[in-house]
């Protein structure tokens, strides 16, 4: 890894790549900043981008977007009370009643630092646990791939959203959207219903671009016209008073980091869901509970220092397993599958010059944070004001652009408004997107593994578990359903209870 | 829009059958036990499953409940005419962006969506002009992707 720096060095440094990060970067602050429009809707307007891009420079424009999208989901948050990501919901009361107290450069101030503090923490584990996490895995084999995707698959539907049945109905359609095309094992077309573009199956940019942001738009239709009001009063010096908030919750920093990437190595939940959990832990263990929710600096640290850290987190498993550990890296292994970059241990040892280029660019990209970062909470009362009529028009243009763009193929825009009205129905009724996300992505793996290791085994279920780490992961995998059916059944008595 | 958790199992356990009834269908791979349509028939299994999780959630739970609650983008006008002007925007772009060119497509509808959604004619011209050209920049001259020029081909390269 380490030889490989220079040329990593080398490969982030050239004028295209520079360039396209700056953009990225502050693409990521406009999106994020805009509120309604998540980091990972931002991902995936990119990808049409980054398709065309080499491998390294697509990666560091994914990587700066995210970073810098889930920072300024924190900007509309603090100002107007409305979270510009999800992942500013958690704490969007405390930020919002800092500043009606007349303090709001504490409130982005914090949440600007602990927000580089927690992607440097989640990039450091990303270095120091991702290689050696491949050396294992490299001794996997079918059976062994098979258990991880199923472990991966079910912890995507017991800690993504509230009801973990929804979750499972979500995954069992992204499940059914990978089947559609030409099977894995024997090439018959499935579930085409007679059109030929959908032989190679549905599509993964256009899917993608149609869950995301075509049903974002469809989302936020009943309410484009009301202008959104900012309470913009003076910014005055950001990072004072910054400094000694911080040092009195160290625990807190740690605390949030290393739950934030913990999650975010978890598939299927990413900084969103992380930002509630530490923000959750924090309030149990903190002297002052009663503060949350009112203004509590504390609760500020606690999920900010969280939610940026699980970008980072989210990246391990992708990378070395090829799952998805939230909804933005299951688009990157879309991405690096288009490219040619197969994520698994191998590309460790194949690609070590883009791997170590990653890493920096994260690195870098949590740096040059807080100095973008200052200048874009003064510009934020501009962007702010963008208004939205305008700005739906032209997002829904470059989805069709860029969907069209990929294969120059007229379906591709057919995909996309019946993806998205579908993850439209199915937010409406609280089916989370995430799981069929995660579904899709690993569908064609998990069948192929499934079949490969029917096969081997000769139609015999005890021989999925004939290996150790097979067995273990089998094993780990039969817990994560148990403890969703023990919830589910609990969540059932709950609600016979009167009242 | 939304269902009722019985009307949503409902909804389910038709989508387990029908994809239980084409996996029928498939071939079966000679020698061998289990064919393409396994995979799909696990699959509808599970839906079934969760159909009936809903239907005992409904059980207990759930009676009186609305079978369809059409939601916002469904029962205001305007927010429904919005929703359809979005939809045939992207059926207007697939019918005539080939014909006529992505520039003039693109600018029609950013123009029409725009002062629907309430822009000055002002903003909702500069938008038609502006972004289209900006696009199309983008794209196709410096990611060297083709987009269709149509009527504008001659002005590019004479006639």
């Amino acid at each position: 890894m380490i030889e490989a720096l220079p040329q990593a060095f080398a490969l982030l440094l050239q004028p295209q790549t520079v360039l396209v990060g700056i953009g990225a970067a502050l693409f990521g602050l406009f999106v994020g900043s805009m509120p309604g429009l998540s980091a990972t809707m931002a991902v995936a307007l990119l990808v049409p981008v980054s398709f065309f891009l080499d491998p390294v420079t697509a990666l560091t424009a994914v990587v700066m977007t995210t970073a810098m999208a889930i920072f300024a989901g924190d900007i509309p948050g603090a100002l107007m009370r409305i979270p510009g990501t999800p992942a500013s919901a958690a704490y969007v009361d405390d930020a919002y009643n800092l500043t009606k107290q007349g303090k709001p450069e504490l409130a982005l101030g914090i949440c600007l630092v602990t927000s580089a503090i927690g992607g440097l923490f989640g990039t450091a584990v990303l270095i120091l646990l991702a290689p050696r996490l491949a050396e294992v895995a490299l001794r996997f084999s079918g059976m062994e791939y098979f258990w991880l995707v199923a472990l991966g698959l079910s912890c995507a539907v017991m800690v993504a959203g509230r009801d973990p049945l929804k979750g499972a109905v979500s995954l069992l359609i992204g499940l059914f959207i990978a089947t559609i095309g030409q099977d894995v094992t024997s090439g018959y077309p499935r579930f085409t219903m007679g059109f030929g573009n959908l032989l190679s199956g549905v599509a993964f940019i256009p899917a993608m671009v149609g869950m995301f942001a075509i049903a974002e738009i469809l989302r936020n239709l009943p309410t484009i016209r009301n202008a959104a009001e900012v309470q913009v009063r003076r910014i005055g010096s950001i990072l004072r008073g910054t400094g000694s908030v911080l040092r009195r919750y160290p625990v807190n920093i740690v605390r949030g980091n290393t739950i934030g990437t913990a999650i975010g190595i978890l598939p299927g939940a990413g900084a969103d869901i992380a930002a509630w959990i530490s923000y959750a832990v924090g309030k149990r263990f903190s002297k002052d509970p009663d503060r949350f929710g009112k203004g509590s600096e504390e609760g500020l640290v606690d999920a900010g220092a969280a939610n940026n850290a699980a970008i980072a987190g989210a990246w391990v498993p992708a990378l070395v397993f090829g799952i998805p550990g939230d909804s933005v890296t299951a688009i990157v292994i879309g991405l690096l599958l288009m490219k040619g970059l197969q994520p698994g241990p191998d590309i460790f040892l194949m690609n070590p010059e883009q791997i170590g280029a990653l890493f920096l660019a994260f690195i870098i990209a949590n740096l040059i944070m807080i100095p973008i970062g200052l200048v874009a909470i003064r510009l934020c009362a501009k962007v702010l004001t963008v208004p939205r009529p305008v700005l739906t028009p032209l997002i829904l243009i470059f989805c069709m652009v860029g969907s069209f763009a990929i294969d120059n193929d007229p379906f591709a825009l057919v995909i996309m408004m019946v993806m998205g009205i579908l993850a439209w129905l199915m937010e409406e009724n609280g089916i989370p997107v995430a799981p069929a996300i995660l579904g899709i992505v690993l569908g064609d793996q998990f069948e192929k593994h499934f079949m490969t290791t029917m096969m081997k085994g000769d139609g015999s279920l005890a021989y999925f578990v004939s290996r150790p780490i097979a067995a273990v992961l089998a094993a780990i995998t039969a817990v994560v359903w148990l403890t969703i059916l023990v919830g589910l059944v609990r969540r059932g008595r709950q609600q016979e209870v009167p009242g | 829009m939304k269902l009722s958790d019985a009307a949503l199992g409902v909804v389910l356990l038709g989508a387990a059958a029908a994809i239980a009834w084409t996996a029928r269908g498939f071939p079966v791979v000679p020698g061998q036990a289990f064919g393409p349509s396994l995979f799909p028939g696990v699959i509808a299994a599970g839906l079934a499953l969760c159909a009936i999780g809903l239907f005992l959630r409904h059980a207990r739970a759930g009676r009186g409940a609305r079978w369809i609650e059409p939601g916002p983008l469904l029962t205001d006008p305007r927010a429904r005419l919005d929703a359809l002007l979005v939809l045939g925007a992207i059926v207007a772009y697939l019918a005539v962006a080939e014909r006529l060119g992505f520039i003039p497509t693109a600018a029609a509808i950013l123009l029409v969506l725009t002062r629907r959604f309430g822009a000055s004619w002002r903003l909702a011209i500069a938008t038609a002009v502006l972004g289209p050209l900006a696009i199309h920049l983008m794209f196709a001259e410096w990611l060297r992707v083709p987009l269709p020029l149509g009527v504008l081909l001659h002005l590019r390269y004479g006639a």
